[in-house]
């Protein structure tokens, strides 16, 4: 079991949604406008210098094979977005027990 | 931004909000009335009080000066202003524009009825009315026919003013010329003598015979009849039956000593409308009605009425004063659509895409639409400055979606979705959209609540312009990002030099921008290594300004050409009616042989209008039909007529915010009237010597023949005559007594008792007046006493009238200008007279036109001041600096050279239009710092030091500025061109808006970004370091750090 955070530029939500809907997880926590930085990349602080916000989706993953799916799927969404600081992170940690 | 997200995210919503505002707009649209001006509340208040026979001296002490100290404690009082003339006495009380002119009235009023006791006893009612600058005649009919004159007024006056009046808006309707029905009681001095009768005799013997007087009611059981003396007459010869009973008893009747005729009242006036003799009618509208919906409604009356008419009975419209009101409307309405149009072929030659220039489009008529839902909340017109503010915006109105399309697009070319793009650019960008918005509203709320009479005129155009820019961004915020989202496709933008003409043109235009950000990259590299040099230069520009505001004359409002004009015929005082008519008519055959000319309507005379003056209404063919201007037309005929025999001719044009009065008008004031008008008189040749002064005119006219009749008091008393007597009794006998009225139908008629023609002619006729005595003589009966013996009648010389200002007599000496400006003329006018040595306790001083000019002029200063504080208040904001605003305001003198050199170009003067056409601009060219300095404090705060930032964010906006410049541009280009009706008055402010925008742009590039470094290095930290640790000046420590590149030349 495994435990997987994405965050991604708010603009590109839809994207998101339609990755997971596609992948059939219809489970998740989502936090919306978040701040935060990449190592290297703009940030996205609601600010005028730094405009924009970080969505959160936290997903726990039983089935691992769901998991494949939605990475292969969050790759691919990566390779096609021109500006290098707008790709969606994923951060996986193993899940011990869901309730 | 969260508007733009909730937009974005709910389409349907979106779309429907601004459809019910766009619903709203086009409900209100039809509702919107159309007018001129807007409608303002002027409080003045007019008291008009005649007494018949009076002279101006008489109506002046007896009626003027008693009113005038009656209504001068009426609190809010600004100026009293009074004419006292032969028979009538116009009082204008002019109060301060705080002041409820309903109120003034009512105060005005009771002032005068605690006093009416003191005025002369055969005064008419005071008339009471406050001034409405809107009640100018709307329209002006002539009624023609194959019919005896008399006939024909009375038509007129019983059946077509009658149902002209009921026509809803119709304030009333004045009759003008004509002849209007009157009995005449001519009674016969000679036979009157014989019978030992009095003239008194005759009016009370009249008058007691021609009544009707209820008598009760007689109850009969169970019904009620009503008593009624049935003593009127029911046809004139019985007037003739009339029993006059003399002092001894002797039985006259009326017929033995008078002549009963079916006659005429005595010409006052009379009209003529292309030389053919016609009743004139002028209708008014109701204060507040709608001008163009009155006239509509009379003309839709007088379809109704033609087909009622008898056959020859016609009536044509001589003047209308709704055609110029909507061909100046749709004139406007030209300007805003072709304007709106060259904006957005701007857009689309930037964009490249139809889809994104459409997006930009929609915001137009969208805002525009939704203006005229506020302006119907607010009850605001569809006139000339609403409609102006409308067409000044549409470049601006376009602007807002620019930016946010433009920025919409960068972000597409970063890799993102539409949906995505929109979102994330409207979010960058909204900061930016807003303050310039912003900035706009600052710059026209101080306008639009500028003091004095013109400000009440600018209200309207204010307020419009800021809600349209309001409104805008509201567009740019929800339909823009909304449409983007969903209808912009990326690969639209793919441009390519192989397709058609068009996709040509747009590649090598788009293209062409690559070459020139990198020339404007290395200029503005260039100009932050020397930036001595470009302050200076900047210094140099603006003292260039200032001194070329030395060619630039000044004018209140610009010239209209409105294809007609007036001649006003001023014969010598004391002219007759018909050698006044014989004038006009000379000058109308020599204005038949003018081409332009295509209508003439003279009036002589009138309601308060002496019958030695006359007006002629001269209408042109329509301006693009003629070649001469309207202003050329009048200068060749002043040039003809100038030695014209008989009278003086002044020519007017129809008067806009200005009101009526002459360019240059100077007021002599002081106590004694021989002092003022030698004082007058060398001010006239002041003025006369003044180049471009032309129709030079004082108000003390060559003073009127008058014959006087001074009393003997000794002789008279012992003769039991008393001055009463002899004035009444010859006023009775020379100019009449109303005793009684003949009814006939509906209709009544005054019936007049005087002298016969022959007995009134000449002074001896005069002196031989009999006056009846109290004295009785042999038998018992009463004695006429000849006038002659109880006074001297003797010819004299009276002023035809008399003005006052502010309760001290006054002349005016007046003059219209030619071939210069109103300001220069004014100004050399005023060099002179103010070398002429004046004793104390007269003066002389600018009033009218050029008074109200400089008033507006320092009201228009105070308003910049404001506007420019006000953007500072925005920028600081924005910009959370205290110090920043000063580098983006620093545009603003850059602005001003543009539009002073535009303005010479288009040899246009220095008006309150364009005035407010350089307010304008103070808004408009922050726009482009702005963006500017936005982007370069975002660039900074991202870590760029000072240069990199400045050198990439100039480029970066380099677009928008020039997208959002030019399309202001175009948008106002047919309003600087002033190509139709009416369009003088409003193209200065395109043209100084036009002109400011291009030097601006041009300079602001450069050198706002050279102050911005300047005022960085002058911190707060280094120049006012005590007060850094005190407040939080400045941001510079979040910024980058300054590279050694920029740094002053040395």
């Amino acid at each position: 079991m495994k435990m997987a955070f994405i965050i991604y530029r708010d603009i590109i939500e839809e994207r998101v949604s339609g990755i997971l809907e596609k992948a059939g997880v219809d489970f998740y926590t989502e936090w919306e406008n978040v701040k935060g930085k990449g190592h290297k990349t703009i940030p996205h602080l609601g600010t005028r210098a730094y405009p924009g916000y970080n969505n959160v989706r936290m997903i726990a993953f039983e089935d691992e094979c769901k998991l494949d799916e939605v990475t292969e799927l969050l790759k691919e969404m990566n390779a096609g977005i021109t500006m290098k600081d707008d790709v969606a992170r994923m951060f996986l940690l193993p899940l011990e027990k869901i309730l | 931004m969260k508007l733009a997200d909730v937009s974005i995210k709910r389409p349907v919503f979106a779309t429907m909000m601004i459809m019910a505002l766009v619903v709203l707009g086009l409900f209100a649209l039809t509702r919107l009335n159309i007018d001129l001006y807007p409608d303002v509340d002027i409080p003045v208040v007019v008291v008009t009080t005649a007494l018949p026979g009076a002279g101006p001296e008489q109506i002046e002490s007896d009626v003027t000066k008693p009113i005038e100290d009656a209504i001068n404690p009426v609190a809010g009082v600004d100026h009293i202003s009074s004419t006292s003339q032969e028979g009538v006495s116009i009082i204008v009380t002019q109060f301060k524009l705080e002041v409820d002119g309903k109120s003034a009235a009512q105060e005005v009023r009771e002032k005068i009825a605690a006093i009416r006791s003191t005025l002369p006893t055969d005064i008419k009612e005071p008339v009471i009315q406050r001034y409405d600058p809107a009640s100018q005649p709307i329209l002006t009919l002539t009624v023609a026919g194959q019919r005896p004159e008399k006939e024909l007024t009375t038509y007129t006056k019983d059946v077509i003013k009658k149902r002209l009046e009921n026509v809803p808006g119709v304030g009333s309707v004045d009759l003008i010329g004509g002849a209007e029905r009157e009995i005449h009681v001519d009674v016969d001095l000679e036979r009157l003598k014989a019978y030992a009768l009095s003239i008194q005799d005759v009016v009370q013997s009249v008058g007691a015979s021609n009544v009707e007087i209820p008598g009760g009611n007689l109850e009969q059981g169970t019904r009620q009849l009503l008593l009624r003396t049935m003593g009127k007459f029911r046809n004139i010869e019985d007037f003739g039956k009339i029993i006059i009973v003399s002092k001894q008893g002797n039985i006259v009747r009326l017929n033995e000593v008078a002549q009963i005729s079916d006659a005429t009242v005595e010409r006052t006036s009379l009209s003529r409308y292309n030389g053919k003799p016609a009743v004139g009618l002028n209708i008014m509208k109701q204060s507040g009605a709608n001008t163009v919906q009155v006239a509509d409604q009379v003309e839709k009356e007088l379809q109704v009425l033609q087909k009622e008419l008898p056959g020859d009975v016609r009536v044509s419209v001589a003047q209308d004063y709704s055609v110029f009101i909507r061909d100046s409307v749709s004139d406007v309405l030209f300007d805003i659509f072709y304007g709106g149009l060259l904006a957005v072929i701007v857009v689309y030659l930037f964009l490249a895409n139809i889809r994104s220039t459409i997006i930009s489009a929609i915001a137009l008529p969208t805002s525009i639409i939704t203006t005229f839902m506020v302006m119907y909340i607010l009850n605001f017109t569809l006139n000339m400055m609403t409609l102006l503010a409308l067409s000044l915006a549409v470049g601006l109105l376009i602007d807002d979606a620019i930016v946010v399309i433009e920025n919409i697009y960068r972000h597409l070319d970063h890799g993102e979705t539409p949906m995505e793009a929109a979102k994330s650019a409207t979010s960058e960008i909204g900061l930016a959209v807003l303050a310039t918005t912003f900035t706009i509203v600052a710059v026209f709320v101080p306008v639009a609540f500028m003091p004095g009479i013109v400000g009440r005129f600018f209200y309207q155009f204010g307020i419009t312009v800021s809600v349209a820019v309001l409104v805008s961004l509201f567009v740019a915020f929800t339909l823009t990002p909304m449409l983007s989202s969903r209808w912009l496709k990326k690969e639209d933008e793919h441009l390519s030099k192989s397709g058609n003409l068009l996709h040509k043109v747009l590649y090598y235009f788009n293209h062409s921008f690559e070459w020139l950000n990198g020339k404007y990259r290395s200029t503005l590299a260039w100009a932050l290594k020397h930036r001595l040099t470009i302050v200076l230069g900047s210094i140099a520009v603006f003292i260039f300004s200032v001194f070329m505001m030395r060619f630039l004359g000044t004018a209140f409002f610009p010239d209209t050409d409105r294809g007609e004009f007036t001649i006003q015929v001023n014969a010598a005082a004391g002219t007759s009616i018909d050698q006044t008519d014989r004038l006009c008519r000379i000058i109308e055959d020599r204005l038949h042989n003018v081409k332009e000319v295509t209508n003439l309507l003279t009036t002589v005379g009138g309601t308060n209008v002496p019958v030695n003056r006359a007006t002629i209404l001269v209408k042109l063919t329509k301006k693009d039909e003629r070649q001469r201007s309207q202003s050329e037309v009048i200068s060749s005929l002043r040039s003809e007529l100038i030695n014209f025999p008989g009278a003086n001719l002044n020519f007017s044009v129809e008067g806009g915010p200005g009101g009526q009065e002459k360019p240059v008008t100077l007021s002599i004031r002081g106590a004694e009237i021989d002092k003022i008008n030698e004082i007058a008189e060398k001010v006239r040749s002041a003025v006369h010597s003044t180049p471009g002064a032309v129709d030079i005119e004082s108000s003390l006219e060559a003073s009127k023949p008058e014959v006087r009749v001074r009393i003997d008091r000794d002789k008279a008393s012992d003769l039991g005559v008393n001055v009463y007597s002899v004035a009444s009794s010859v006023r009775s006998m020379v100019d009449g007594f109303v005793a009684t009225k003949y009814q006939e139908g509906n209709e009544q008629y005054d019936v007049r008792v005087r002298l016969k023609e022959n007995n009134r002619k000449s002074i001896s006729d005069i002196e031989n007046l009999s006056i009846m005595s109290s004295k009785s003589g042999p038998n018992d009966g009463k004695i006429n006493v000849r006038l002659g013996d109880v006074a001297d009648v003797f010819e004299g010389v009276g002023p035809s009238k008399i003005n006052r200002y502010d309760r001290q007599r006054e002349i005016r000496v007046d003059a219209n200008v030619s071939g210069r400006l109103m300001g220069e003329v004014l100004g050399d006018a005023m060099k002179k007279v103010s070398k002429l040595p004046l004793p104390s306790g007269y003066s002389v001083s600018v009033v009218g036109q050029g008074q109200q000019q400089a008033e507006s002029f320092l009201n228009i200063l105070i308003s910049l001041a404001l506007a420019i504080i006000f953007v500072y208040i925005v920028l600081a904001m924005q910009f959370e600096s205290f110090v920043y605003p000063f580098s983006i305001m620093l545009s603003l003198p850059m602005a001003i050279i543009g539009a002073i050199m535009a303005l010479i170009a288009f040899n246009s003067a220095l008006s309150v239009m364009s005035m407010i056409g350089i307010i304008m601009l103070m808004g408009l060219v922050t726009k482009n710092a702005i963006l500017l300095i936005d982007f370069t404090n975002t660039l900074r705060e991202r870590g760029l030091s000072r240069t990199e930032a400045l050198l990439q964010a100039g480029p970066t906006r380099l677009r928008p500025i020039l997208m959002t410049t030019l399309a202001m541009i175009f948008g106002m280009i047919p309003v600087a061109l002033g190509l139709g009706e009416g369009s003088e008055f409003r193209s200065p402010m395109g043209q100084a808006v036009i002109g400011g925008l291009i030097t601006s742009t041009m300079l602001t590039l450069l050198v706002v970004p050279v102050v911005y470094t300047i005022i960085d290095d002058f911190s707060m930290k280094k120049a006012f370091g005590w007060a850094t640790r005190l407040l939080p000046f400045g941001r510079k420590a979040k910024y980058g750090s300054e590279p050694s590149t920029a740094s002053f030349e040395k």
